[in-house]
């Protein structure tokens, strides 16, 4: 069943995920890749989530949180990518 | 079985989440700085949305509780935004760095660039558009007497200060007007008056940047050279003193040496008169001598005995001998003088050659030598027979008299790219090649040949040597010990032909 706080959700990334890809170009390019990588499967897990309560329930509920483990994957990751790095891009230390 | 799987999904985002967690918390952000405790709890906030998102889902779909459930819909609303905070923070923490190392560059660039300005032997200064001093290094403000209006906050140059160009009245160099506009040149040298002080200054400027209005001022860097320009004054004052000093000598040598030669004029001219005096007065003894020593061995006068005859003989050689000595004398000192005067008349060469050949003839037969000729017919030449005949007959009586018995002797003329060349060739002794070099200096005697010929006065060669000079030619040299010699005579063609 549809809820209001998934929409909400999914709004507020949708808005956010273009702030997210113009900040993080000085990033370190791996660590960026895979952040970009769980933020989008989280919110492909918030789109799963309100289409299962529209169509093919089952499915999209299975979908909605495979996405979520497949985010977690991807943010341990970017965290253990965050190790390799010696230097960030830009040369912050 | 969608909830077994379902399950299976949660508790590896809940692992997966949990690991994460447990790394934020572990990992060292020091690369963001004072932004890293931002960083870190954005992270850590963003990842425990879903560990409790995963709990939560695992409770609910093993079928133990869904209270949580509610929670968790608002929670995961969070996810993104916790995210986006996190990364625009290290976006900043990162751009922050790169303007704190930007800013140290430029800091240190500054300092090395200031260091540089102010520690330069050259003078710098900086005009501005507006035609005011906006910098001027330490040197800049020694050389011009630049002060400080510390009110107004610029830089100003003396109020007596006086630029003046060494090239021209209309060129000023430091002429703050002309800077302001931008003008460029390089090494122009002016002489400044500032403070009572006067410095010679090489001076070279270049335009500021351009704006929209137009040039920006220029930059100026000027060198203190008034040693340079000392030193150079000196040395061209020292080389004008030099040369009047020079000029001075030469006339006063020039001076000396009219004097010197009216004195060897007169000198030589009584060498000559002497000379001239002195012959005249040997020869007639000497002919006389020569003579009744002649007409005692005819026995006119009466018989002489075979030891009076050897000594009148011997008497009469001598004397002969001296005649010839007189009158080389006489030649020589007459060619260095200029007093023999050439005088070119057509002549046959041939002729001359010929008759010459006959006259010594009698002479080459006397001592066993066989003289032969080799002229070309008809070959005629615009010169002073007289002396060219000299020539010859002196080189023929040489070559005759160092030639043995038996012997040969040649006269030869020929014409060749323009010039005539009449050469005596003998088979005689031959002459050593350290002696060749002296052979036509007067009275230069050869001693190698010396034995058992006879003796003669030195000045043969000497005498053919100035004569041909005379004739505008020469006499040149081929031999060898034991091979004979050459002589030949060369004279230019110009006054050479050939009869038609």
């Amino acid at each position: 069943m549809l809820q209001p706080s998934e929409v909400v959700g999914l709004v507020i990334a949708v808005i956010l995920l273009p702030i997210i890809i113009t900040t993080s170009r000085t990033i370190w390019s791996p660590l960026r890749r895979l952040m970009l990588a769980a933020t989008g499967s989280i919110i492909a897990g918030n789109a799963f989530t309100i289409i299962e309560g529209f169509v093919l329930f089952d499915l999209f509920n299975t979908l909605e949180h495979a996405a979520y483990a497949v985010a977690g994957i991807f943010v341990f990751a970017a965290l253990l990518s965050l190790r390799r790095a010696p230097v960030l891009s830009g040369g912050a230390r | 079985m969608s909830q077994v799987l379902i399950v299976g999904f949660d508790i590896i985002s809940l692992v997966a989440f949990t690991a994460a967690l447990v790394g934020v918390l572990l990992i060292p952000f020091d690369h963001y700085g004072s932004y890293s405790k931002i960083v870190r709890l954005f992270l850590a906030l963003a990842i425990a949305v879903y560990v409790f998102a995963g709990v939560s889902n695992i409770l609910e779909h093993a079928g133990i509780t869904a209270a949580l459930d509610p929670y968790e819909d608002y929670g995961e609303i969070f996810f993104v935004p916790f995210v986006a905070y996190a990364l625009f923070t290290m976006n900043t923490a990162l751009r922050e760095n790169e303007i704190r190392r930007s800013s140290e560059l430029v800091r240190a660039e500054h300092e090395l660039l200031n260091t540089i300005v102010e520690t330069n032997p050259s003078g710098i200064m900086l005009v501005a558009a507006s035609g005011e001093i906006a910098f001027a290094n330490d040197r800049a403000k020694a050389l011009l007497g630049i002060s400080s209006d510390e009110a107004a906050g610029t830089l100003r140059l003396p109020a007596d200060f006086i630029c003046t160009s060494t090239v021209s009245a209309s060129i000023r160099p430091l002429d703050l007007g002309l800077l302001a506009t931008g003008e460029s040149f390089d090494s122009a040298l002016c002489v400044i008056e500032a403070n009572g002080q006067r410095a010679a200054l090489a001076v070279s400027a270049s335009p500021l940047a351009l704006s929209e209005g137009g040039r920006q001022g220029s930059v100026v860097a000027f060198v203190d050279v008034t040693e340079r320009e000392q030193a150079r004054q000196d040395l061209l004052d020292a080389q004008a003193r030099y040369s009047l000093d020079l000029e001075h000598t030469v006339d006063e040598r020039t001076v000396d040496l009219f004097a010197l030669n009216r004195e060897l004029d007169r000198a030589n001219q009584a060498k000559q008169e002497f000379l001239a005096r002195a012959n005249h007065e040997l020869r007639t003894p000497l002919s006389a001598i020569a003579g009744f020593a002649g007409a005692l061995l005819s026995e006119e006068p009466g018989p002489v005995n075979a030891e009076q005859r050897a000594q009148i003989g011997m008497m009469k050689e001598s004397s002969e001998q001296l005649l010839a000595l007189v009158n080389g004398l006489l030649d020589i000192g007459r060619v260095e003088s200029g007093l023999a005067v050439v005088e070119p008349v057509e002549t046959d060469l041939t002729v001359l050659l010929t008759d010459i050949a006959d006259l010594v003839r009698p002479l080459a037969g006397g001592r066993g030598v066989s003289l032969t000729l080799a002229v070309a017919p008809e070959m005629v030449l615009q010169t002073d027979p007289d002396l060219l005949g000299q020539i010859v007959r002196n080189l023929l009586s040489n070559a005759i008299k160092f030639t043995d018995a038996g012997g040969t002797v040649t006269l030869s003329a020929s014409v060749d790219r323009g010039v005539v060349r009449i050469a005596v060739t003998d088979t005689g002794i031959g002459i050593e090649a350290d002696e060749q070099e002296h052979i036509f200096e007067p009275f230069i005697q050869l001693a190698s040949a010396q034995s058992g010929r006879p003796k003669g006065s030195g000045l043969g060669l000497a005498i053919c040597r100035d004569l041909a000079a005379a004739l505008g030619g020469s006499v040149d040299l081929v031999s060898g010990v034991g091979a004979g010699s050459t002589f030949t005579v060369e004279l230019p063609l110009e006054n050479v032909g050939e009869q038609a």
